[in-house]
């Protein structure tokens, strides 16, 4: 068994595997990252989606920086619905203000919504993961979980209306509403890998070699865990967005005047027949936000897990079967909204 | 050769003329049909609706106009109320009135008579001993009648036959033939049909009706069906209509521009901007009595016992009034069909006619401010005593129209210095109850915008400024949540209350009417119109003034072209 | 195993009623039900107070949900405020139409998903399985309401209007020609597409990431070796394990779509039981939400146990004893 085991921890670069790196995921830890980095660089994908992001993200940045917040609240009442034109690039909305201005404005929304969900998501749900994981079968993995499947059965909706109630409707309900919904899927995420970590064989036999299980833990958890985290914690902010796209739907988004892109295209919708405009742009900012966000995930999932993209010999050190944690997402959307 | 009937000429030749005139007329019929626009009888449309009754009887469940209407469809009331506000008689041969001896002098006696032969769906004589027992249906505690206004003032029916009765009221009731034997709470039960049963199953699925469509089912979540009454003279044209429930503004306007849907009730304004040009489709767009207002609280909502800082110096109210531009507002966003509101009679026969819409001035706006002592601060905001001119409005949240609405007024406000905080809620806490802390009724709010009527046809609206009906923990149903408390206005409304005399409850309405406006009590934004979208093919369609009967008040006219 | 499946078979019950408690407080906060009886002010105060009277809304709080414990451990599970009708009529009436939704959602998903998710995991660099992949990516980046939408206007407005075959634009069936499954069928068809799109995506990158990581195992090497060759039989034994982990995953996804298929039923007007949801939220209907509350939290509960046990027994190394 030990023999197997030092066997299967070869990086895919073959290196003759250094006892003390027993139980490490590929080389020495430091090297690991920037492995991983390197990987990246030649995924196209994740390239693009960064790229993509960065171009969101700068335009969002620049262009609230630069036009004033004024250009996204001014209503115009005699420029209702207008298309696209020199003077309005993306056209007027359906209370006459400019939709290229305000889609920046919402950008700084809804950007943010996404990334302090998925921040506040990952933080709760990595701590109850490790937690619940580590004193696995215990009360406190017991506690932990339940409360997921508490909060997991309450609709949605209902939590959302009943939050905004107490909290007053916004923003920071908004966020909190769609963060205390996406922490449960990393946390078990984040369980299932620990729980798994804590069989292994390198972790058995460091065990009886003598290194306390804590520490080891959080070095092979690290690396083991990082790659499916990061992956849902993308996932998570482009689920984020559509979430607070659809609770708009719903009249429970963010309220007016504050533009998001979500409201934006709710609002689109009472002028969908005579200006579809109003609707599109929003709605292809969503998508191409979500789409770089995803793009980025899976570069980083590629990244850190190249064997997707070769054909290794072996596999991870007590790396077990289902590539179903590394991928499940938080769907807080609903898996089918 | 058969042995025909007596004087039919038989043989090829009387065969071939037959075959010819009929052919003649075929073609006749052919030519002259498509420029007939006679009434045809049969066909069966789909109508949608946005939102499910919760029952299909006035006696319980919620007042939703866009639900409420289906209920026109199934149950006839004793008397209608015409386009022009009189009262007509439907089930009963006359009007009551102080004139013909229906009413008496004190008010406190009526009398009335049933029309021979009106039947029941399913062919039972209509009589008095169901008036008797829908009066007994709505008092009863157990029932948990939810509009008992009339009914419960009547003191005893005394029937003289099955025909007649005399009713008498324990006190005057001013409003008592319009609201409990015409509009929307006054028809009557089927005693045969609903006794033993529980009222509140029976009302998911009456069994019995007296309107021109009797019920077939309920299906919920996605459907209503009615289909013609036999028994109810004169017969409804159409076959079937199926009131179907969309869900989707855009979804519905969808399935009407492609012909899924007959008719779409109870719309809104950009609805009809939406289906402009498509030839298809035919808008009606009546003046209903709704009107979109603010209420303007009189009360600081931190310390109810206290009068509020800003609102209650009439100039702070006439700036608001000068400086929203409703014109603008009307013409632009609501495609110009909507009107500047003056009263909250506008359209009714009541209205006080003395009374013209105020223009937009924000100019006078800002001289008004300044009198008030709000002088324009640094941030282009209003300032007294070093507080801001801060307003909080609230509306439903997840209204389109309203929330657009409401950045726009937030813009002009800015113009005359007045910060307008924009803070929604959904109806079920803006409109809920003292008991549940409601935004309303616990005077939790500066400006609400919502829209409100008079109740049926009757115009008294003294429920939102009488003194005596002011919310608050004694009172915790009292309608008047600004906190309005105006002695002469109380007078007009306890004059206006205290008569039948229609001559002189216009004088007192009038005299109401003008102080609210002289005092900008409430703001009226705009009349909200009675839209109905619906395919060209169907025809028959006519609005009622009644803000309940609204469009489905004469469904046995509609008809619909093969 | 057994122990643990023991364990959480008794935790269903405290964990039942903890979500009740926390439920019936969440819910009282979704507005006053009386609200629609309260504007125009045509309602008296007596009827008023009957009226919270006969909904219970009189007792002091705790009193309520007492009430309504004990009626629920008892199989009644209350009246609606709204309908008067009880929840569980409603709900029984209802979840047939999300039933049948998200019957046919599975099966296009399943259908869709696993010819996908083998081909890219079989042939990875091929410009299809790119090409497909990049759907997906398309699909999990679209809004929900937005995607229906937009097939409404395309394939029941537009097509109609180019005299072209269309789609219903809403509803379960059209009520001119009555319940017909044909009917019901072409109304399936867009809602269906809209749910289907993000569920085709993930599931098929499911199966492929893990159809991929099977396949490159020792013993599926070790097999091809033996000689036992043919993508086919390969696949059939690869795919046996690659199944589990998405079986797995599934099994939690299904309680979600239940009542959580609220915005794709609120726009194409499907009587299902996520439109209810959100009628009677809005109405704050107290009884009918905290039935819908334990239906769902009764199937969370159940599958979510179903999906770790399936995940255990996939998996033996993975023990949930204490370590």
């Amino acid at each position: 068994m030990k023999g197997t085991a030092a066997a299967s921890a070869h990086s895919p670069g073959g290196r003759a595997p250094d006892p003390s790196a027993i139980g490490q995921a590929s080389g020495a830890y430091q090297t690991w990252s920037a492995k991983t980095w390197r990987r990246f660089r030649h995924h196209a994908l994740g390239l693009l989606g960064l790229a993509m992001l960065a171009a969101i993200v700068a335009s969002v940045g620049i262009g609230t920086a630069v036009i004033p917040e004024r250009a996204a609240f001014f209503t115009d009442l005699g420029a209702l619905r207008q298309p696209p034109s020199f003077t309005h690039l993306m056209g007027t909305d359906e209370v006459g203000r400019d939709v290229a201005a305000r889609l920046l404005f919402a950008g700084q929304i809804s950007l943010t919504v996404g990334f302090l969900v998925a921040f506040m998501g990952v933080a709760v749900g990595t701590l109850a993961g490790v937690v619940a994981g580590y004193f696995g079968g215990h009360l406190i993995d017991t506690l932990i979980m339940r409360a997921a499947d508490v909060l997991l059965s309450i609709p949605q909706l209902v939590s959302l209306i009943c939050l905004a109630s107490l909290l007053g409707p916004g923003l920071r309900t908004t966020i909190l509403v769609i963060a205390g919904l996406s922490w449960m899927e990393i946390a078990r995420l984040v369980r299932a890998n620990v729980l798994r970590l804590r069989e292994t064989e390198f972790v058995h036999s460091a065990k009886a070699v003598g290194c306390s299980s804590g520490r080891l833990l959080l070095r092979h958890l690290i690396p083991n865990t990082l790659a499916p985290v990061t992956v849902a914690a993308t996932l998570t902010v482009g689920n984020a967005i559509l979430t607070e796209t659809a609770l708009s739907y719903l009249g429970l988004g963010i309220q007016p005047p504050t533009p998001s892109w979500g409201n934006m295209l709710f609002n689109a919708q009472i002028a969908i027949f005579e200006a579809p405009w109003i609707g599109l742009f929003p709605g292809i900012m969503i998508m191409v936000t979500v789409l770089a966000i995803n793009f980025i995930g899976e570069g980083i999932r590629d990244a850190i897990d190249p064997r997707r993209l070769v054909a290794p010999l072996g596999g991870w050190p007590g790396q077990v079967r289902p590539a179903l944690a590394d991928d499940s997402p938080a769907s807080t959307q609903g898996p089918y909204g | 050769m058969k042995r025909g009937g007596v004087g039919v000429p038989r043989g090829p030749f009387f065969r071939g003329a037959q075959v010819l005139v009929a052919a003649g007329m075929l073609v006749l019929a052919g030519v002259i049909s498509p420029t007939l626009s006679a009434p045809q009888s049969g066909g069966a449309i789909v109508a949608a609706i946005w939102q499910e009754p919760d029952f299909l009887s006035w006696v319980v469940g919620d007042p939703c106009y866009s639900c409420a209407s289906i209920m026109q469809a199934l149950f006839e009331p004793p008397l209608q109320i015409d386009n022009a506000g009189n009262l007509v008689p439907s089930l009963l041969e006359t009007v009551p009135t102080p004139q013909n001896g229906g009413i008496s002098a004190d008010g406190k006696t009526i009398k009335i008579k049933l029309k021979q032969g009106v039947k029941w769906s399913d062919g039972q004589p209509i009589t008095v001993k169901d008036f008797i027992y829908t009066w007994k249906l709505v008092t009863d505690k157990e029932t948990g009648a939810v509009f008992d206004q009339g009914w419960s003032d009547i003191a005893s029916i005394t029937p003289q036959g099955d025909l007649q009765a005399t009713i008498q009221l324990k006190q005057v009731f001013a409003p008592f033939v319009y609201k409990t034997l015409a509009d929307h709470y006054a028809p009557w039960m089927p005693e045969h049909a609903v006794a033993g049963k529980k009222f509140r199953d029976w009302a998911r699925a009456p069994s019995v009706v007296s309107g021109p469509f009797k019920f077939v089912e309920f299906v919920s979540g996605d459907h209503i069906t009615v289909e013609r009454n036999p028994y109810f003279m004169p017969r409804a044209y159409l076959d079937r209509i199926t009131f179907k429930l969309v869900t989707d503004r855009s979804a519905m306007i969808a399935q009407l521009k492609a012909g899924g849907l007959d008719a779409g009730i109870v719309l809104s304004e950009p609805d009809v901007i939406s289906v402009k040009g498509d030839p298809s489709l035919v808008a009606y767009a009546e003046p209903g009595n709704n009107v979109e207002l603010w209420l303007l609280n009189q009360r600081d909502p931190q310390d109810l016992s206290k009068p509020h800082p800003i609102l209650t110096d009439r100039r702070v109210r006439q700036a608001l009034l000068y400086g929203v531009n409703r014109q603008a507002i009307a013409t632009n966003m609501l495609g110009g069909i909507a009107k500047v509101a003056v009263t909250i009679l506008d359209n009714s026969s009541w209205f006080n006619t003395a009374l013209t819409p105020v223009p937009s001035d924000p100019a006078k706006a800002g001289s008004l401010l300044d009198e008030a002592g709000w002088k324009m601060g640094a941030g282009g905001i209003r300032m007294k005593d070093g507080k801001p001119l801060q307003l909080t409005h609230s509306t439903t949240s997840g209204n389109q129209l309203r929330e657009q609405m409401q950045v726009v007024v937030q813009q002009q406000l800015k113009q005359i210095g007045v910060d307008l905080v924009i803070k929604d809620y959904r109806p079920a806490e803006l409109f809920g109850s003292w008991a549940n802390n409601g935004v309303q009724f616990r005077g939790r709010f500066d400006i609400i915008q919502l829209g409100d009527s008079i109740i049926g046809a009757d115009p008294d609206f003294s429920h939102f400024f009488f003194t005596s009906q002011i919310t608050s923990a004694n009172n915790p149903s009292g309608y008047n949540a600004s906190g309005v408390s105006d002695p002469q206005l109380d007078q007009a409304f306890t004059c206006e209350l205290s008569t039948s005399d229609v001559a002189k409850r216009k004088a007192c309405l009038n005299t109401a009417q003008k102080i609210v406006y002289d005092q900008v009590y409430q703001i009226y934004l705009y009349d909200r119109t009675d839209i109905l979208i619906a395919n060209k093919k169907l025809h028959g369609i006519k609005h009622q003034a009644n803000p309940v009967a609204m469009w489905l008040g004469n469904t046995g006219q509609w008809w619909v072209e093969k | 195993m057994r122990r643990f499946i023991f364990r959480r078979t008794v935790q269903f019950v405290p964990l039942l009623f903890i979500i009740s408690l926390v439920g019936f407080a969440a819910v009282r906060f979704t507005g006053d039900p009386l609200a629609v009886y309260l504007q125009g002010g045509r309602v008296s105060p007596e009827v008023l107070a009957a009226l919270r009277a006969r909904f219970g809304l009189d007792r002091p709080p705790f009193l309520q949900y007492v009430y309504w414990l004990v009626a629920f451990v008892r199989g009644d599970w209350g009246v609606s405020f709204v309908t008067g009708q009880g929840v569980l009529a409603m709900i029984a009436q209802r979840l047939p139409n999300s039933l049948v939704l998200l019957a046919s959602v599975t099966v296009t998903t399943l259908v869709l998903a696993v010819p996908v998710g083998i081909y890219a995991a079989v042939r990875p660099q091929s410009r299809l399985a790119n090409v497909l992949d990049a759907v997906a990516f398309l699909a999990f980046a679209t809004p929900t309401f937005w995607l229906g939408i937009l097939l409404i206007l395309l394939f029941a407005v537009q097509f109609k209007a180019w005299h072209l075959p269309s789609l219903p634009a809403g509803g379960m069936f059209d009520t001119r020609t009555g319940l017909t499954l044909g009917d019901v069928l072409r109304h399936l068809i867009l809602p269906t597409t809209v749910l289907s799109v993000v569920g085709v995506a993930r599931y098929s990158r499911y199966l492929r990431a893990s159809l991929v990581e099977v396949l490159h195992e020792d013993y599926i090497r070790t097999a091809r070796a033996k000689g036992l060759d043919g993508r086919a039989l390969l696949i059939r034994h690869a795919m046996r394990n690659a199944a589990f982990p998405v079986i797995t995953l599934a099994l939690l996804d299904i309680p979600q779509l239940v009542s959580f298929a609220v915005v794709t039923e609120q726009v194409f007007s499907w009587p299902g039981v996520g439109q209810m949801l959100v009628q009677h939220a809005f109405r704050a209907d107290y009884p009918l939400l905290m039935g819908l509350l334990m239906a769902t939290a009764i199937l969370v509960i159940a599958f979510n146990l179903l999906a770790d046990i399936a995940y255990a027994f996939f998996d033996p190394r993975i023990t949930y004893e204490a370590g």
